[in-house]
Order: structure tokens, then sequence, then C-alpha cells
């Protein structure tokens, strides 16, 4: 099978899971169709209210029948019904969506509404993806290096896989503010605001940091590997320069082993994107599904979610061709 | 001699720190987690929570209605992390079966596996999590069928992601000559997997498995930010006449998404459980690291 054939079959795949991908995200989202609400509202495992005199110490001790006065059941027929009701909106184009953002406006049509935060998440997510893999690819190549430079390149993988990203922008606002106070400078922008100033810098920097350590982790892992092999060996035993050995032999064998790796980092990324929207301010299709779940907008929540869909096969359709074009001999790419 | 890598030894030293964090309180007395108070005495002066670091003999401060936070965070590490446990060990046992078998079968089953992977996967696991459990929520029976659906959601979630590494290793594995020799002699399948398979793949899955906590570890305080967390909440009337709504369950991911809002007034109540959540999944990342290091040292 030829290297386009290959491509051309993979994408095939890709684009048959997406319509499984859909399949589950529409089930899923339309899931609150079917609650029927019996009685008063509660959040789950509400403990009840604590009354207490002040200066005494007190213990939080559970309520035993806290909630018990709460029903709901579950309609299937509810449930079906919603899910046509969302397909027929849209599939007609007028889905709308209610309380958004703060507007004049009650109700408003939902998919141009879409189409503007998508590109302004796009463009946040490319930016920072495209930040992230190029710091990333520079770091995991230290690992090649002096031990020192190893150290470096193991030691802010890790670092920047384990900080939260939400710990990272609440120190970023933190400092910000702190920086504002005592010096009259302003770092970045702490929050954006609905059509108005938009801060950049704080949320690239905080979604950048996963793509760039998962990178370096993935292609020193892989080039750790490689550099192993035995056509290493027998490349250095031939007196082929140090630099070719791993720009032409070593990179050829590790990349598209780390390119395995690209769709777990871009569920990790999106996911990322949720966070760092939300905790910034910045009115994307990430912090629009946030607000669509949080005001049980089953219909905000299903698009989005089909869009993130169709997004992430998308990216890993790329990821698989990008593997396939470094190693042509590779059939079936991510399918395989 | 081959040399311990130091990115292992950080990692065992540092999975020492949380193993002794876990039994601490069998062997120091700290006050209970759930403990508060909301007015004391300070000197002549009359103070209200939340305490400082320091202030009144609470090392880490209090929260808003007077619990220790550092014995609160303390306790927070057997909820936080035997949580992560079991949602891990889920995710390992729906997966690994599933991967094995398919590897070993191929055809529909690894396309199966391969599909709920990539099906599964390009959704955020936040998302998924978040909308089934906001789906669910009001079938669930009190806080005990909410836990186990959080911890359910979170681990079939992850799982299919698992199974299609485990198939994509044995399909490599059972190429390998001492598998042949196997089949040639006949061994069954269900042998073969266990005998011949399974060794050879333990290296990887002792990398995966640290890697894998990790993971949990920061989609536990992801869905915390936002609301969704495995323990209920309170509502605490102060001396002001304010009602502060605090977490119940001492559980880090919970304690940080509940008080992110008071990161410039009282920073250590997000602070110290963010930094908790960040330090243990950073010794995981380096048990992982650690182990695939040492792995490919003895190959």
């Amino acid at each position: 099978m030829g290297l386009w054939s290959s491509v051309v079959k993979d994408w095939g795949v890709r684009i048959g899971l997406l319509g499984l991908s859909a399949v589950i995200v529409v089930l899923v989202a339309m899931l609150p169709e079917g609650v029927v609400v019996t009685g008063e509202y509660t959040p789950p495992g509400s403990l009840g209210e604590v009354r207490t005199d002040a200066t005494q110490k007190f213990r939080i001790e559970p309520v035993p029948d806290a909630g018990a006065q709460f029903t709901y059941s579950w309609s299937p027929a509810q449930y079906r019904e919603g899910i046509v009701t969302y397909l027929q909106g849209l599939l007609a184009g007028d889905l709308t969506v209610q309380r958004w953002y703060g507007t004049a406006q009650s109700v408003l049509p939902l998919l141009p509404l879409l189409r503007e935060t998508w590109w302004l998440s796009f463009q946040l997510f490319a930016a920072a993806l495209l930040t992230g893999i190029v710091l990333g690819l520079l770091l995991g190549g230290l690992v090649l290096g002096s031990r020192g430079a190893r150290a470096f390149s193991l030691g802010l993988s890790v670092l920047g896989v384990s900080v939260p990203d939400f710990l990272l922008i609440l120190l970023g606002q933190m400092l910000t503010i702190w920086s504002y106070r005592n010096f009259g400078v302003r770092l970045w922008s702490v929050l954006g605001v609905q059509g108005g100033e938009r801060g950049w810098i704080l949320p690239l920097v905080a979604l950048s940091i996963i793509p760039m350590a998962y990178t370096a982790r993935l292609i020193s892992t892989a080039l750790d590997e490689a550099m192993r092999e035995d056509y290493i060996r027998t490349a250095r035993a031939k007196g082929v320069p140090e630099v070719l050995v791993v720009l032409k032999h070593a990179m050829r064998g590790a990349l598209p082993r780390a390119l395995n790796g690209m769709p777990a980092m871009l569920n990790v990324t999106l996911s990322s994107q949720l966070v760092v929207e939300v905790l910034t301010n910045h009115y994307g299709i990430g912090s629009g599904l946030m607000r669509g779940l949080s005001y049980g907008q089953p219909h905000v929540v299903a698009t989005i979610g089909l869009i993130f869909c169709a997004w992430f096969v998308v990216m890993d359709g790329l990821a698989v061709t990008l593997r396939a074009m470094a190693n042509p001999l590779l059939k079936g790419g991510g399918a395989g | 001699m081959r040399r311990i890598p130091p990115s292992l030894v950080i990692g065992l030293v540092m999975l020492a720190g949380l193993g002794l964090l876990l039994v601490l309180p069998v062997f120091y007395d700290l006050p209970h987690p759930q403990q508060g108070v909301l007015l004391q005495f300070e000197g002549t002066r009359l103070a209200a929570p939340p305490y400082r670091p320091g202030q009144l003999g609470y090392p880490l401060g209090s929260d808003l209605v007077g619990r220790d936070y550092l014995s609160r965070l303390v306790h927070g590490a057997r909820t936080t992390l035997g949580l992560a446990l079991a949602i891990s060990l889920i995710r390992f046992a729906a997966a690994l079966p599933a991967g094995l078998w398919a590897g070993w079968r191929r055809g529909w089953l690894a396309g199966a596996v391969q599909a709920a992977a990539t099906g599964f996967g390009s959704l955020p696991t936040l998302v998924l999590v978040f909308i089934a459990m906001r789906g669910v929520w009001p079938l669930l029976a009190g806080s005990g069928g909410w836990m186990m659906a959080y911890v359910a959601m979170l681990g079939l979630a992850g799982a299919p992601r698992i199974a299609e590494q485990v198939r994509r290793r044995t399909e490599e594995i059972i190429l390998m000559p001492h598998v042949e020799a196997a089949q040639a002699i006949g061994a069954r399948p269900a042998r073969i997997v266990w005998r011949h398979v399974l060794p050879v793949m333990r290296g990887d899955l002792l990398v995966m498995a640290p890697s894998e906590m990790a993971w949990v570890l920061m989609i536990m305080a992801q869905l915390a930010l936002f609301g969704i967390h495995p323990g209920g909440e309170v509502q605490i009337e102060t001396i002001t006449g304010n009602v502060y709504t605090v977490e119940y369950m001492a559980e880090w991911g919970q304690m940080l998404g509940t008080n992110r809002a008071f990161l410039l007034q009282y920073p250590w109540l997000p602070i110290y459980p963010g930094l908790a959540l960040g330090l243990s999944a950073a010794t995981f990342h380096l048990l992982a690291e650690g182990l695939r290091e040492r792995d490919l040292q003895l190959r």
C-alpha cells in the first residue's frame, strides 16, 4: 500500500469514527432532557446547614436523611423527544440559546454565535499548540546533550505536565495584581472583557505548557530508544557526524513513535483549553460549553461537543498523515 | 553495576513522602478534619476565621469556618490518592483484558477497541465526565451513589485509551519468536497471553500505571474547579451573618475548587491543595520516567 492510499484510508477511518463520536456526544449531552423533576431542587450530597455557638468548637457531621425528600425520574420518551428536537433544530440551523454572556437579548441564534466563538478558541488553541510543540521539540532534543541538559529537559517537562494549568493561571493573575499594586506595572490582562480588551499572554502561556511538556517527553523518550538501535551504532561506526546521526537517523526513527502520542496530547490540551478559557474569561467555545453545562443547556453542550469532536478528528488525522509521511513504510498509521 | 536513574530515586523519595502523609494521622494526633471554630481569643482580641498560617497554632492556617488546614490536607491525601488509585485500577481492570484479547484476536475486536479509543478520545475527558455527571446526577441516590458514579465514569472514560495502547503492544509482542513457538506447540490462547505476552508487557504496564495516576489526579482537580467533585458541600453561618459554602470532604481537588474564589484574600486556601496535587502528580510522572529509564537499561 502506497503512502497516499494509506493516508486516504486513515482519513476514511477517522471520518467514520467521527460519526461514532458524534452519536456518543449527542446521546450523553441530551441525558438531562430525560430527567423529570418531582419535588424541590437541591445539589447532590448537600449535608444541610450547621449552626453553632461561635466560640465553641464544632464538628460537621453528615445529616443521615439529607436529600431524602427529593425525587427524580428519567423518562426515555422525553429523552427521545429531546434528541429528535435537537437534531431537527441542528439540521434546520435554527437552534437558539438563552443567557449568552450577559447580552441584552434573552434568546439568540446559536450557530452564528458559535461561528464567532469557535474562531477565537481556534486562534488560542493553534497558537498554543504551535508554540508548545516547537518549544517541546527543542526541549526534548536536549536529552541527547550533556547530563545537565538532560536533567534540565527532564525536570522542565515533568514540571510542565505536573503543574496544574489552573494553578498557573491563578498564580499568574496574582502576580500581575501584585505587580500593579506595588509598581503600577500591569504584566498582562487578568481577565478578558466581553466585546472589549482580551488578554492573550496568560492564556497562551498556560495553554502551551502542556503541549510543550508532553512533546518534550514524547520526543525525549522516542530519541532515547532510537539512539540504542543497531542502525545508529552502524552509522556511528561508519563515521557519520553525530549531528547527522541524530537528525537523519535517530529523528527519523523517533518522529513516528512520538507522533503516536499526539492524540492523547490533543485530548489533554483540549481539556486544558476549557479550564484556561473559563479562568481567563476568554469567550471561546470552551467557556461556552462550560456555561451551557452550568445553565443546563443541552443543545449548546451537544453542538459544542460536536465541534470538539470534528476538531479532534482533524488534528488526529493530521498527526497520522505526518506520521505516515515521516515513515512511508508504516502502513495504517494510528489505525494500525 | 547499573546506576539507578535519578528520576526514579527522586520519584521514590517523593512517593515515600506521600506514604508518610498517608500514615501520619496514625502516629500524630491531628485535629479532626471536620472540627471548626467560628471565634477565638487571640490575646485580648477576638479573631475570626480563616486563620492565617501560623496564627493561633494553625501551622497551615484554617479554612473559612476554622477547620485546621494541615489536618484537612493530611486527611485529604487518603481520600484523593485513594480515589485516584481506585479510578486507575478500574481503568486497568477494564482495559487490560480488552486490550490483550483484541491484540490477540485482531479483526473486529481490535477495530472495536480502536473505535472506542478514538470515540472517547475525541472529546476531552473533562467534558465527557462533566456532561455525563450533569446528565445523570438526579438519578443517583445520595452522596454514596454520586461518589460511585464519579469513580466509575472517570474510570471508564480513560479505559478505551489504555486498552488501545495494550492492544498495540500485544500485536507487537505476538510476533516475537517465543510466542510463535508457544503457538507451534499448541498452547491455548489464554495461556499464551497470560504466560508469554503479559510478562513481556510488564515493563510497559509499570510505566503506564504511575503515569495514569498523575493524569487522573489532574483531571480530578480540573473537574473540581467546575463543581464536579466526590464530596458534598455544607453551608455555615458565621457570626457576621455571612453564609459560607464550604466543602465537606477533605479532598484536595475539592478544597482547591471550592476555595478558588479566595485566591487574593486568603491565598493559602487554594494554593496548598493545588501544590499538593501538583507535587503528587510530579511524583507519579517522575516514577513513570524513572521506571522507563530503568526498563531501557535492563533491555
